[in-house]
């Protein structure tokens, strides 16, 4: 899925363990969704929107219409 | 950022390979003892490495603040779970009341091996039957 995890993160200057800690989670599955192999749980994914300060859809996109 | 300090300070891919690396030498273990008639050395080996490694396994994410596995990890555990059911349960239900008809037919005898082999397919087959109405039974 489409996201904007690494661009949040570098815009606040933090390193995936610090995220990975902050949202209580491995750093490998921050790593993971950011190389986008990995689609995080809606709780996940509410963590990481609550964390960044923005909406779920502001931060993922799931690419429902295929383009 | 204020980063807290871990009572056990452990990396989560040092956690595994320790705890795979513990059971590896535990099968080595035992292969040895096997091969150099020496098996109760082996089993003796494999218990202890097996125990220490599911000791470290399950009580380490205890005393340690550093996450050592989440819901990635417990996503891989339930696909290989399902691919290794599936793979199981396609094998035994396309081959296995063939080999019955056969056997009784005299076209064909199962082997004592196997046997073994139907029996611990039927076992997994219905552990996971359980395991599937606990769940569902929880959910």
């Amino acid at each position: 899925m489409d996201n904007q995890v690494t661009e949040r993160r570098n815009e606040r200057d933090l390193s995936q363990g610090e995220l990975a800690e902050a949202v209580d989670v491995t750093r490998q599955t921050i790593n993971s969704i950011e190389r986008e192999r990995y689609d995080p749980s809606l709780e996940l994914a509410f963590k990481l929107a609550a964390y960044f300060d923005c909406r779920v859809d502001d931060l993922f996109d799931p690419d429902l219409d295929g383009e | 950022m204020n980063i807290t300090r871990n009572s056990v300070s452990i990396g989560k891919r040092t956690y595994e390979r320790t705890v795979w690396i513990l059971v590896g030498l535990g099968c080595l273990g035992l292969w040895s003892g096997i091969y150099l008639d020496a098996q109760l050395a082996g089993t003796i080996t494999y218990l202890v490495a097996v125990w220490v490694a599911m000791g470290i396994a399950f009580g380490l994410p205890r005393v340690t603040e550093t996450k050592l596995s989440d819901e990635r990890d417990e996503a891989h555990h339930n696909r290989a779970s399902g691919l290794m059911f599936s793979i199981a349960a396609i094998a035994t239900i396309s081959v296995v009341p063939a080999l019955y008809v056969l056997d009784a037919g005299g076209y064909f005898t199962i082997t004592s091996t196997m046997w073994g082999g139907i029996y611990v397919l039927s076992a997994l087959a219905l552990l996971y039957g359980l395991c599937y109405g606990i769940v569902l039974w929880r959910n």
